[in-house]
């Protein structure tokens, strides 16, 4: 029974992880070019899932075709939000806070305006165990899993194996020098934050299914990944990825075997403990 | 501008000071009498100015905190705890939660204020969760998540045939936290305009040069640090005494994310900044009560509009007023 529960365990803190990896993907490309942390990140989380509900309870759309047209809509958005909101005030980290401060308080009263306050329940889509050797999974929480790693891997073959993904890296190295090599800064810029924001949407209608839907389900999501990016190193997707995978696989464990309360603490003493020791993360660059 | 015009300058200041503070402690409880309400934003209003004042400080050396809600809350835990569980006089306890902060924030800054820029804010952003958590864990002590209530009221001050200083009223609160915040006004002021603040501006802008010439970089930042939670920590004792409730929830990462916005949208490196950005959303709030269920959006909207139009805050906005007046007087003259 013991390896049973162990490997149970893994599982769901695997199926975490990649949550937290999407988000922390997600923040380390507008990190990549704004050189700022979106506060607003978990309200672009909580629209996509809303679109996402909407599409389903509604339209009775699909759940991977709601999940790409949330994606896709979203990533609108965020093409919106760089040209309008941030753009303006782009290399003043303060007033960029301030500025995706301001929009996660618009956000989440505009959706509270909106959608009204209460938590919705998706319809139960993928339901029931899988059942492997006494090893029960559920299969909602499979799903997202396998899910999140296909867009996982599919943002980091576009970053490193596409014409434009290199590109992408080049302005987030080096502005100067990619604008000398005829590449148009700003069009990348916006296509990066377009991205990172159709990952959180990704997030979000993978989340969607498993919790319940609310004006205020990104406030907890948007502060796991940022302790995902700060373990793995700022500005990092290896990093992000190492860091998901671990903060996912320690909150787990110590839930299942140390109890809810020290699950919470957990995350935080981690990342105390990396900022002290190695404040870079653990594969940030060096400061 | 020569020496009698400079003289002239200052008494004008003291005199308009003096002026101002003659309206606060009489002219503002005589006329707001019977109305609590009032009463209430302006003595929250003063709490945020001496927070954001604080955390202006802290801004000045370059360092960006997350926390300083969660030193606000040690304050207000420690005088709790020291008042219902100790037994001892808020008069005794107040300066104690300050203590109490400052110490704790010296400790904290030791080894946190090294590091740089967005990892500074994260390292304090876990360093205020990890206090919240506790807070919220530790129930025997802290009183868990649902937090401590029927915190007293200060002890009454009583000094023969003058006159006794019962806290029943919103007005006795008023005249303690007027005190707290012309403290801190001085305070920030004398470390702003001395060789510290010179010193603390030097190392925003760069620490290395600033090391190079003599100045420790790490001395002056863990003094403006300690400065600056002390006063959280008093802010927040006051804070308790007068709600006579902590929870942890106030004292949370959105809440120190709060402050932060005060000083930015105030002016960030400015002695006034601050100042003018707590007052200004501390009352905005109130003035959009009128857009009932739209309040909360209008108020995000105001964040960015303000960031948007004035990247400099409103200490910037009011430079900008005032060359642009004073140009029109020259040119009327000309």
């Amino acid at each position: 029974m013991g390896t049973a529960i162990f490997i149970q365990t893994l599982i769901n803190g695997l199926s975490l992880a990649s949550l937290y990896i999407l988000m922390a993907i997600g923040l380390t490309y507008i990190f990549s070019i704004m050189r700022i942390i979106n506060f607003a990140h978990g309200e672009i989380l909580m629209l996509g899932a809303y679109v996402s509900y909407l599409l389903i309870e509604y339209y009775h759309f699909h759940f991977f075709l709601s999940l790409i047209f949330s994606m896709v809509v979203i990533g609108l958005f965020g093409l919106f939000l760089e040209r309008y909101v941030f753009r303006p005030r782009k290399g003043e980290d303060l007033n960029l806070l301030v500025l995706s401060l301001g929009l996660a308080i618009t956000l989440q009263s505009s959706a509270m305006l909106a959608f009204s306050p209460e938590d919705r329940g998706l319809r139960p889509i993928f339901t029931g165990v899988l059942n492997v050797q006494d090893i029960f999974i559920s299969k909602v929480r499979l799903v997202a899993l396998l899910a999140a790693a296909i867009c996982i891997l599919g943002s980091q073959l576009f970053l490193k194996r596409t014409k434009l993904g290199i590109a992408l890296e080049a302005v987030s190295q080096d502005e100067e020098g990619a604008s000398l090599q005829g590449i148009r800064i700003n069009r990348y810029t916006a296509l990066t934050f377009a991205i990172g924001c159709a990952l959180a949407a990704a997030a979000g209608s993978l989340l969607a299914p498993i919790f319940v839907v609310s004006p205020f389900m990104g406030t907890l999501p948007v502060v796991k990944a940022f302790i995902v990016i700060v373990l793995g190193g700022l500005g990092s997707m290896i990093g992000a990825m190492m860091g998901g995978l671990i903060l996912g696989l320690v909150e787990s464990l110590t839930a299942t075997y140390l109890g809810a309360t020290i699950q919470e603490v957990s995350g935080f003493v981690l990342l105390l403990l990396i900022l002290i020791f190695k404040p870079g993360g653990m594969f940030g660059e060096r400061e | 501008m020569n020496a009698n015009e400079t003289k002239a300058r200052s008494v004008g200041k003291i005199l308009i000071t003096l002026a101002a503070i003659a309206i606060l402690l009489v002219a503002v409880p005589v006329l707001l009498k019977g109305q609590p309400y009032v009463f209430h934003i302006l003595i929250i209003t003063m709490f945020n100015i001496v927070l954001a004042l604080s955390l202006g400080l802290i801004m000045r050396t370059g360092q960006v905190p997350l926390c300083q809600a969660a030193f606000a809350g040690i304050g207000a835990y420690t005088s709790t705890i020291l008042v219902m569980k100790v037994h001892l006089s808020f008069w005794v306890s107040l300066p104690l939660a300050g203590i109490a902060a400052g110490i704790i924030g010296f400790l904290i800054g030791l080894p946190t204020l090294n590091i740089k820029g967005i990892h500074f804010a994260l390292a304090t952003f876990a360093f205020g969760e990890i206090l919240r958590l506790i807070f919220i864990g530790w129930v025997s002590l802290f009183g868990g998540a649902n937090g401590i209530s029927g915190i007293p009221a200060p002890d009454p001050i009583r000094i023969p045939f003058l006159f006794t200083m019962e806290f029943e009223s919103k007005s006795a609160y008023y005249y303690l936290a007027l005190i707290l915040l012309l403290l801190a006004l001085v305070v920030f002021y004398r470390l702003w305009y001395s060789p510290f603040g010179r010193a603390c501006k030097a190392i925003e802008e760069s620490e290395a040069l600033s090391e190079c010439t003599g100045i420790s970089a790490m001395k002056y930042k863990i003094m403006a640090f300690t400065t600056a939670t002390f006063f959280a920590g008093l802010v927040g004792c006051l804070y308790a005494h007068y709600a006579h409730f902590v929870g942890p929830q106030e004292f949370g990462f959105w809440t120190s994310v709060r402050y932060i916005v005060f000083v930015i949208i105030g002016g960030v490196g400015t002695y006034i900044g601050p100042i003018a950005g707590a007052v200004f959303l501390t009352f905005l709030p109130e003035f959009l009560r009128v857009a009932e269920a739209w309040e909360v959006v209008i108020y995000g909207l105001v964040l960015m509009l303000t960031i948007h139009f004035f990247p400099k805050g409103i200490k910037g906005l009011g430079d900008d007023l005032y060359s642009r007046f004073s140009k029109l007087q020259k040119g009327a003259i000309t």
